[in-house]
């Protein structure tokens, strides 16, 4: 087995939505950082290439100005007119010079200074005091020009980008998730008429079948679906003949045996003794024969769903007190107006065989009695045997369950108890067995209540 | 028994089930001929006229059961028993339809048979009898008005008489005896058919179905004999 683990466990729908989802913030994130980093580098990139290229002219105008004899570094300096934000220092013969005064604090970093030493130019970014500059160092003559370019808007710039990408990203995932769930959704509408014309099929409609469907993917669970159906009636049919069948096949010679035995014994007193009691164990027996096949057959029809009669509201206490005729000794105890519904043949039948099971293992009934409450009835009926042990109760209600159990003694058809519960299944209700008050068994059979038919007709 | 014995014709195929059932029915005191087929069946009646009832099965060799019935009907109106090992399908309706009267199951007891056959007899001797002199008109339509006469065992639509089963005749009659109410098909069941709580109802519903073909104006929209629907059959007197 595998192991259960219900908390993870997610519908078909949950699962679409899911891969829905987790594929969109994929694609989202990936395309958001993409998109960061390469126009970050774009945006620097460009930057940088700006600063440089102003740095130069200036560093140009500087290196003109410095040329120029009795020229002090300062006054070189001021030649420039840099853009507002924009600092520049110049370091000429061993000293340092500035537009607006710089400390050491704002002096370019060492490995900078070190690379234009070595006449090299050399760009860097670098904060001083919270504010980013590209800082480009040009080497002069004589010393070194560095120009602090800043580049405040630009940082700002690439953040509102993030911002931008991250709500994006955000934004498309769940869209994906709710694409997914209306996908989801529609994915699975055409399997909700499946699973009403499943249900509807077993619950006995066998001619319902699912219209085609113009979607080709679908058409295909459509017409399995179908043919499945079809395989499924047809066997149903079949085994509706072969019960057909049996029927008469068995029912035409019994009817012979029945017919002339009976004749037989209109003329009992003409026989001798020996073969009058050998013409009584036939008589016996063959009613038995003939209640075995009656049971058996019903079962086969009640399993199958066929019947001849149709379901009808019955007065519970006319119908027990038919099945109860000739049978003084049984308390009635029910009131007339309390309705089921159901079909009259099947139940009486159901409840003939609990009264006959009665007869054989329990000592005959003692007490049958209805009560009702707002949705069900319950029938209890009492007998004066021995009660049912409580391991064997379940298992009498299995056919053919007489030789294995203790009330197997006397001989039933062993289809009885079995006809009982299926029929009270087929009617939406249920047979138990339990013990009586006084003693003895109790057979409780419960059945849903229904409207009386006047009730039934004013609805109308 | 004094009185001439009743005349009974078996059709069945099987011949140890005609066999027994001849040998059960004659000692319960009836005349009993045998027909193996319908078609010998048919020609039975043609050549010694009517039986008193005939006992029918259904699954016969050759024309069927059903079209015996409906050949039978167009001539006769002799109460028909039929026979039947299958009562699940749609047979006993059916044979029902084509103008049997009843029917017994396989394996039956011949007491079964006789308790049908006592009925039918009931019925067809208490129509004649002397019920008193009296006409129900159901339909009084001054052009051709519809007159039950239980006494005379006639029902006539203007001049011209409607060839009723003796069984529908029956029928109408108790549906006749208290207009305007309603009775069950229990009731019905058991009044006409002799049948008790453990009747097959459809044997009514049925019979109501046949009776109005013949004196309803339009069968599918009934005016005389109406359903009322749950509880049973109602005769409404215009």
């Amino acid at each position: 087995m595998w192991p259960e683990t219900p908390a993870l466990r997610l519908g078909l729908r949950g699962r679409v939505m899911l891969t829905f989802t987790l594929g969109a913030a994929l694609v989202s994130v990936l395309l958001a950082v993409s998109v960061f980093t390469i126009s970050r580098g774009y945006l620097l990139d460009q930057r940088e290439r700006s600063a440089d290229r102003l740095a130069s002219a200036d560093a140009d105008v500087v290196r003109a100005r410095l040329a120029e004899p009795g020229t002090s570094p300062q006054d070189a300096l001021a030649a420039v007119d840099p853009p507002t934000g924009t600092r520049l220092l110049l370091f000429s013969r061993g000293s340092w010079y500035t537009a607006n005064g710089v400390t050491e604090d704002d002096l370019p970093p060492d490995d900078l200074r070190d690379s234009v030493a070595d006449g090299e130019r050399a760009i860097a970014p670098l904060t001083v005091r919270d504010v980013p500059y590209f800082v480009v160092g040009i080497p002069l003559d004589d010393g070194a020009f560095y120009e602090f370019t800043p580049v405040i808007e630009l940082r700002s710039t690439i953040q509102i980008l993030g911002t931008v990408l991250v709500i994006c990203a955000i934004a498309a995932t769940v869209a994906a998730a709710l694409v997914g769930r209306w996908a989801s959704r529609r994915v699975l509408q055409p399997l909700r008429p499946i699973s009403q014309t499943a249900a509807s099929i077993a619950g006995g409609s066998l001619d319902t079948r699912l219209p085609g469907a113009d979607d080709r993917d679908l058409d295909v669970i459509v017409s399995s679906f179908n043919s499945m159906v079809d395989s499924l009636q047809q066997r149903i049919e079949r085994e509706r003949r072969f019960v057909g069948d049996v029927t008469h096949e068995l029912r035409t010679p019994l009817t012979t045996l029945v017919t002339s035995v009976e004749v037989m014994r209109n003329h009992a007193d003409e026989l001798p003794d020996r073969p009058r009691q050998a013409l009584d164990l036939i008589v016996s027996e063959l009613d038995h024969l003939r209640g075995m096949l009656d049971d058996l057959l019903t079962l086969a029809r009640t399993e199958a769903g066929l019947h001849h009669d149709e379901e009808e509201p019955l007065d519970l206490h006319d119908l027990l007190t038919h099945v109860l005729t000739g049978r003084p000794a049984v308390a009635l105890d029910a009131e007339p107006g309390v309705y089921v519904r159901g079909r009259k043949l099947a139940l009486v039948r159901a409840f003939t065989n609990l009264i006959d099971n009665a007869d054989r293992h329990g000592g005959g009934l003692t007490r049958v009695s209805v009560t009702h409450d707002a949705d069900a009835v319950t029938v209890h009926l009492d007998d004066r045997g021995q009660g049912v042990p409580a391991t064997d109760r379940a298992q009498i209600f299995e056919r053919f369950s007489t030789g294995h159990t203790a009330r197997g003694a006397a001989s039933g058809t062993g289809l009885g108890l079995a006809l009982v519960a299926e029929t009270m299944a087929v009617h939406h209700g249920a047979v138990e067995c339990a013990d009586a008050p006084g003693g003895g068994a109790r057979f409780t059979v419960t059945l849903p209540l229904a409207a009386s038919p006047e009730d039934d007709e004013q609805a109308l | 028994m004094n009185r001439v014995a009743v005349r009974l014709l078996i059709v069945e195929d099987d011949d140890r089930v005609r066999a027994s059932m001849r040998l059960a029915l004659e000692d319960e005191g009836y005349a009993v001929s045998e027909a193996p087929g319908a078609e010998d069946a048919i020609e039975d009646l043609a050549r010694h006229g009517a039986p008193d009832v005939m006992i029918v099965d259904l699954m016969l060799g050759g024309m069927d059961g059903f079209s015996c019935i409906r050949h039978v009907r167009q001539s006769s109106d002799v109460p028909i028993i039929v026979v039947s090992a299958r009562v699940d399908t749609h047979d006993v309706v059916a044979a029902l339809e084509a103008g049997a009267d009843d029917y017994v199951t396989k394996p039956f007891q011949i007491k079964e048979i006789t308790a049908r056959l006592r009925a039918l007899r009931r019925r067809a001797s208490a129509v004649g009898g002397p019920g008193g002199p009296r006409e129900v008109v159901l339909d009084s339509d001054p052009d051709s008005p519809l007159v039950l006469s239980i006494a005379a065992g006639t029902v006539r639509r203007g001049e011209r008489p409607l060839h009723l089963t003796l069984t529908e005749f029956r029928l109408l009659c108790e549906l006749a005896t208290e207009p305007g109410r309603v009775l069950s098909r229990q009731a019905l069941l058991t009044r006409v058919w002799d049948r008790g709580f453990f009747g097959d109802e459809r044997i009514v519903d049925v019979h109501v179905r046949r009776l109005r073909t013949k004196i309803e104006r339009d069968p599918s929209d009934p005016r005389i004999v109406t359903t009322v629907r749950g509880l049973g059959y109602r005769l409404d007197v215009a």
